[in-house]
């Protein structure tokens, strides 16, 4: 007997747009000169993003539905992950225009920034594990390479061999927990699994062993310690817009595919995962913060700090509920904004300086770029929760959630996280408007206003998402709506 | 005589804690990828011995898969390991030490 598969093109319009914008960008490009390759290849790019974005917005309040057999679940939830996926990633073209060393590999740059943003982008509405896999794998092979783009500078180079192959186990980790799911349920559809797991005992030891295993392959990818010892590697290895792509975007697929595979394959064993996330939590929120401390480099301190932001995130999921579900939204929306605005921020003072910044080298830098040194306060305050930015208003909905669902002691995790991080984050702020320096030597550089107003606009956008959060959370409510 | 679908799982049990264990004892960025590879392979045949076990085949297309994504896994990950070794003519994570707090 043959079965028709129900095929959808639109339910994948955005990976098609950008997976053909690259494929086309490879074949032909390279054939142009160097100047006008990298043009072109830019421009191609922020319009294929641009039209999946737009594409995935005239989706958002359709219905959702579960195309090609279950394998994918076009919802409000996943097109809301895949926005903020395509805008992290038109931020970064515009943090890497310019980029000298960039420019010999602007063409394979772009092209692969479109592969990652695609494999995120299914990631985002996967809803069976050989879906996820492949779409995680899509996007972490391109993400690889792009950390050791720089191919003369070997720390890039590094750091992409030791993200690779940390990367790898953390894959690894999670195709063996779906095997076991697989061999418990008989099912590979998430929401099929969850069926599938409805009768007999839904402790049995092959579905806890699974479900672990699962949670462990999530940590490596969201960055949560311990599995985080690839992130300040390949952090500082990568060329800063490749950084702030993967801060921003690789976050965000990780925390919405994490929801979504915990919600749907495992509620019925929602009192093991929550457990194992508090501990991963916990983990993330200690160790993230304690390192952060010690670092003179400001991307290795942004890059600590992105881990204790995973428990922040990780808290949001494990509330398991529809006020969780909005926290996690809005607050992906204004980690983004803010990361994506910080690592713009120290591109701008890599390229002036010609070499990797640390704190010491903002130094009285706030008075030389009066408006980069204020979004870079106001970054920072937003990283360390102050009101009234877009991260104060994110924290106090995640530790609600967390409240509500009886889990105060992550909340008061939370808290003294907060005021640990208080310590490293401000000292940026101090260093910029520090009075007792004589004020640093600043220079132009192609590419300077296009990231220095990008960067700005993030920064801007984190402020603002604190002022007016309203229409953010409506939107949040339409896609949790879909979960819950 | 029959072989249980529990012998199955448990050997690719252990290969998966030996790969694992090469992960986290070997050097040699080589050998590091052949243990991601022992890791992956010990996935497919729990996907594949499942699959006779539940009788239903998409475990089997599965492995499939994983074996495709895996192979290319590898190229980047000989890739990477190229370039370094002509930089570098060195082929050893423990003195790829650029990289430290």
């Amino acid at each position: 007997m043959i079965q028709t598969i129900p095929v959808s093109f639109s339910a994948i319009a955005p990976e098609i747009i950008l997976l053909g914008t690259a494929a086309a960008l490879l074949l032909f490009a390279i054939f142009l000169p160097d100047e006008l390759a990298r043009r072109l290849s830019a421009g191609a790019t922020v319009i294929a993003l641009a039209a999946a974005t737009a594409y995935a917005a005239t989706q958002f309040h359709d219905g959702a539905r579960a195309p090609f057999d279950h394998t994918l679940r076009i919802d409000a939830f996943g097109q809301g992950g895949r926005m903020l996926v395509f805008v992290a990633a038109i931020a970064a073209v515009a943090f890497s225009w310019g980029m000298g060393n960039l420019r010999e590999r602007s063409v394979e740059y772009h092209a692969l920034l479109l592969t990652a943003a695609a494999g995120m982008s299914l990631l985002c509405v996967s809803n069976s594990f050989v879906t996820a896999f492949v779409a995680l794998e899509l996007f972490s092979l391109a993400l690889y390479i792009l950390v050791a783009i720089e191919t003369d500078d070997l720390l890039s180079l590094e750091g992409g061999l030791k993200y690779l192959i940390i990367g790898s186990v953390g894959a690894a980790f999670l195709l063996y927990g779906a095997a076991l799911t697989y061999g418990a349920s008989g099912q590979l559809e998430f929401d099929r699994i969850r069926a599938g797991l409805a009768t007999g005992d839904h402790h049995n030891v092959l579905v806890l062993m699974g479900l672990t295993l699962v949670i462990v392959g999530l940590g490596f990818k969201a960055n949560a310690a311990p599995f985080h010892m690839w992130t300040p590697d390949a952090y500082e290895g990568a060329p800063t817009a490749v950084t702030a792509f993967m801060s921003a975007a690789t976050k965000v697929v990780a925390l919405v595919f994490a929801l979504r595979v915990l919600v749907t394959a495992y509620p019925r064993q929602s009192d093991v995962w929550q457990i194992g996330l508090a501990g991963i939590i916990i983990v993330s929120f200690a160790v993230g913060n304690l390192a952060a401390l010690r670092q003179a480099n400001v991307k290795r301190m942004l890059a600590y700090s992105t881990v204790g932001h995973s428990g922040f995130l990780l808290t949001a999921v494990a509330a398991h509920s529809a006020l969780g579900t909005r926290a996690l939204l809005y607050y992906l929306t204004v980690y983004g904004a803010m990361n994506l605005g910080a690592f713009g921020i120290v591109a701008v003072r890599e390229r002036e300086l010609g070499r990797p910044v640390l704190i010491a080298d903002f130094a009285g830098w706030g008075y030389r770029r009066p408006a980069l040194g204020i979004g870079m306060l106001i970054c920072m305050l937003s990283l360390a929760g102050f009101p009234p930015t877009g991260g104060f208003l994110g924290k106090l909905y995640i530790f609600s959630a967390a409240v509500d669902n009886d889990q105060t002691y992550l909340a008061i995790a939370g808290v003294i996280a907060t005021m640990v991080g208080l310590v490293y984050y401000l000292r940026i702020p101090f260093a910029l408007y520090d009075r007792d320096v004589e004020a640093p030597a600043i220079s132009s550089h192609p590419g300077f206003g296009l990231t220095a107003s990008v960067a700005g606009l993030a920064a801007l956008a984190a402020l603002v998402l604190g002022f007016i959060p309203t229409p953010l959370i409506d939107l949040a409510r339409t896609a949790s709506g879909s979960l819950f | 005589m029959h072989v249980g679908v529990e012998w199955f799982v448990s050997v690719s049990a252990i290969l998966f804690g030996i790969g694992l264990y090469g992960v986290f004892t070997r050097r040699s960025p080589l050998i590091l990828l052949l243990s991601v590879e022992i890791m992956l392979n010990a996935c497919n045949l729990a996907l594949i011995s499942f699959s006779r076990y539940v009788g239903e085949q998409s475990g089997q297309v599965f492995a499939l898969v994983v074996m495709a994504v895996a192979a290319s896994e590898v190229v980047v990950g000989l890739g990477l390991v190229v370039a370094i070794a002509r930089r570098k003519g060195d082929l050893d994570v423990d003195r790829l030490t650029g990289l430290r707090n």
